[in-house]
């Protein structure tokens, strides 16, 4: 909750933890725990931008195209996998701040309209651009010795974990800041945030900033993991899924969503053998959470608790 | 000479029934304020079902009305189950609910109807008339076809009680209700009437796109940048803003860029939401408090 200051050692210890536990999965599940790194690592992205600045955003997963593409094309053409990341974080969080300039002019419905312009054209440009980027057919990652060492699943279970944990810090930290109480009272009512001297226009470009940066170290994180990047990877599917979590997670809780992006990513890995099924599952899965459980699965308990305390009766104006 | 004529007379063609599915966009966000990302996958699915039973041997007005009736109950379908009870919450979960919805319409095409795409013969003859440019029967049925519908449907909400009715619903439900407005019913024939243009607009660009399960979020996408160009909101500017969509997307694919005409659609898009939020027929107020 806004206020509460994240604990560091608590981060630290679960990270050690982490370093352990890779010990004691089996080689399938490291796997599946890296790709759920990748999606948390994005999810928590998405988080800020949707549930610390309220823009809904379906174009994370392109902000992860964005990182993955320029961290691959980085690396071919000579840079090392540090610079490379540093490369595709600069250039994701600049092309995210550019979507949230919209942002700052507009509000839902408008916004997601032009995350969905975004989102098309990152995916036009990556099909058809095939010299530099390969195309439908994607391209190979080609790094140095770093990179290599970091593709190994079990490496990369113990780097990711950090990362994510480091991401979520982070996250937590902006959200308990000055500047994020600020964005959150923005979100709550922009009229009460500027009679405040909150800056809205500032609010939005952070939050897509932090959030492009959050979601394009991702993409370099599964263009990593791949060995590849595609096209296929970033497609409406993966929007989906990230949003999915988010809202599972419950919007404005990093830790929430960590658990959320495990559990959806083993969920998606069982439900992908049954194709449609497990897409219509997904779809309904949504459906139902929106309906009945808008805080998230984690929100739900609270949310039950605190029911008994409210009138029943919907504040005005809640429909805006 | 003839070149241009014919870019543009297609783009009109295409356009208008972008047009279409801008329009249902429109009714849909003006009468429950909600932007419907399912409408392009409902259009898919009245095309899916039209092509069906035409395949089974019905007759081809038969299946495009099954067809037509299928979206619209898919579109009545999706606002009492899913939309109503989320009108009271706040609107994104409205918002993000269609998209769950379009995800559900998508697998449900892709487990009938499998994820090879299908060609769905034109509903008219194809073949050329001898008119100095290309135009088919089937161009001009659809262009007639397409600006009736849309012409009916703006005549009918501007003039009928019904009609009037629905807007005053969109503007301020409470005071409807106290007037002895079922709004609650209007809702539901609202997003029925809506259904029904994604249906009559699957089955009109279906001959020509071809069927697809994933390519629902497409047509939705062409009928925003419609709705959006015109007004979001305006039932008018979606035809205006569909025929422009068309002839522009046109002109771009013969003397720019073959690859990247759809790019223009979506600068289209871009660009009225960085200049002009209200498009071009959209009202001062619709836009002062949407934005």
């Amino acid at each position: 909750m806004p206020g509460d200051r994240p604990a560091l050692s608590r981060f630290i210890a679960l990270a050690l933890v982490g370093q352990v536990a890779v010990g004691l999965l089996s080689d399938s599940a490291v796997l599946t725990f890296d790709l759920a790194w990748v999606y948390a690592v994005a999810a928590i992205g998405l988080n800020v931008i949707f549930g610390l600045a309220g823009l809904v955003s379906i174009a994370q997963a392109s902000v992860m195209a964005l990182g993955a593409y320029s961290f691959t094309i980085s690396l071919s053409h000579g840079l090392s996998t540090m610079s490379a990341v540093v490369m595709s974080a600069a250039i994701g969080a600049l092309l995210s701040m550019g979507m949230g300039l919209l942002g700052s002019r507009l509000k839902t419905h408008y916004f997601i309209l032009a995350s969905l312009v975004f989102a098309e054209i990152v995916l036009l440009v990556i099909n058809n651009a095939a010299g530099l980027t390969g195309g439908a057919n994607g391209a190979p990652m080609i790094g140095d010795g770093l990179a290599t060492a970091l593709s190994t699943p079990s490496t990369f279970f113990r780097v990711g974990f950090v990362i994510v944990l480091l991401v979520a810090y982070c996250a937590d930290a902006l959200r308990c800041s000055r500047f994020g109480l600020a964005m959150s009272a923005v979100t709550m009512s922009e009229v009460t945030g500027v009679a405040s001297g909150v800056s809205p226009r500032s609010c939005h470009l952070v939050a897509t900033a932090v959030g492009g940066l959050f979601g394009s170290v991702a993409g370099a994180m599964l263009a990593l993991l791949n060995g590849y990047v595609g096209p296929g990877d970033f497609g409406l599917g993966t929007a989906a899924l990230l949003l999915v979590v988010v809202v599972v997670g419950g919007r404005g809780r990093n830790g929430s969503v960590i658990i959320a992006a495990i559990a959806l990513t083993y969920l998606s890995h069982g439900l992908a053998n049954f194709q449609g099924l497990g897409q219509l599952t997904y779809g309904v899965g949504l459906i139902l959470l929106l309906i009945f459980a808008p805080d998230g699965i984690f929100g739900l308990a609270s949310r039950v608790r605190s029911r008994r305390f409210n009138s029943p009766v919907p504040a005005e104006g809640e429909h805006t | 000479m003839t070149i241009v004529v014919q870019t543009i007379i297609s783009g009109v063609i295409a356009g208008t029934v972008y047009g279409l599915l801008g329009l249902g966009l429109s009714l849909c966000y003006k009468t429950t304020r909600v932007v419907n990302f399912a409408h392009g996958s409902i259009a898919m699915l009245g095309a899916y079902t039209a092509y069906s039973l035409d395949e089974h041997g019905a007759s081809i007005l038969a299946a495009s009305v099954a067809g037509i009736l299928t979206a619209a109950f898919a579109s009545a379908a999706m606002e009492l189950l899913v939309l109503w009870p989320l009108y009271r919450r706040s609107l994104i979960s409205a918002i993000l609910a269609t998209f769950g919805v379009a995800i559900v319409v998508e697998s449900i095409i892709q487990m009938t109807w499998g994820s090879v795409a299908k060609a769905p013969p034109a509903l008219l003859s194809t073949r050329s008339l001898d008119l100095g440019v290309t135009l088919s029967e089937n161009d001009l049925g659809t262009f007639g076809l397409a600006v009736a519908i849309s012409a009916a449907l703006i005549v009918g909400l501007q003039s009928t009680r019904i009609g009037r009715a629905m807007r005053g619903v969109a503007q301020d439900s409470h005071v409807v209700e106290l007037l002895g407005v079922p709004s609650r019913r209007l809702y539901l024939l609202a997003l029925a009437l809506v259904g029904a243009t994604a249906g009559v607009a699957g089955l009109l660009i279906g001959p020509s796109i071809g069927l697809a399960p994933d390519s629902g979020l497409g047509l939705t996408v062409y009928g925003f940048a419609a709705a959006v160009l015109g007004g979001l909101g305006s039932l008018h500017g979606a035809v205006v803003g569909g025929i422009l969509i068309g002839v522009t997307h046109n002109v771009a694919a013969v003397y720019v860029t073959g690859t990247y005409a759809d790019v223009v659609q979506y600068a289209a898009i871009g660009l009225v939401l960085l200049v002009r939020v209200r498009g071009l027929f959209g009202d001062e107020l619709e836009a002062v408090r949407g934005v």
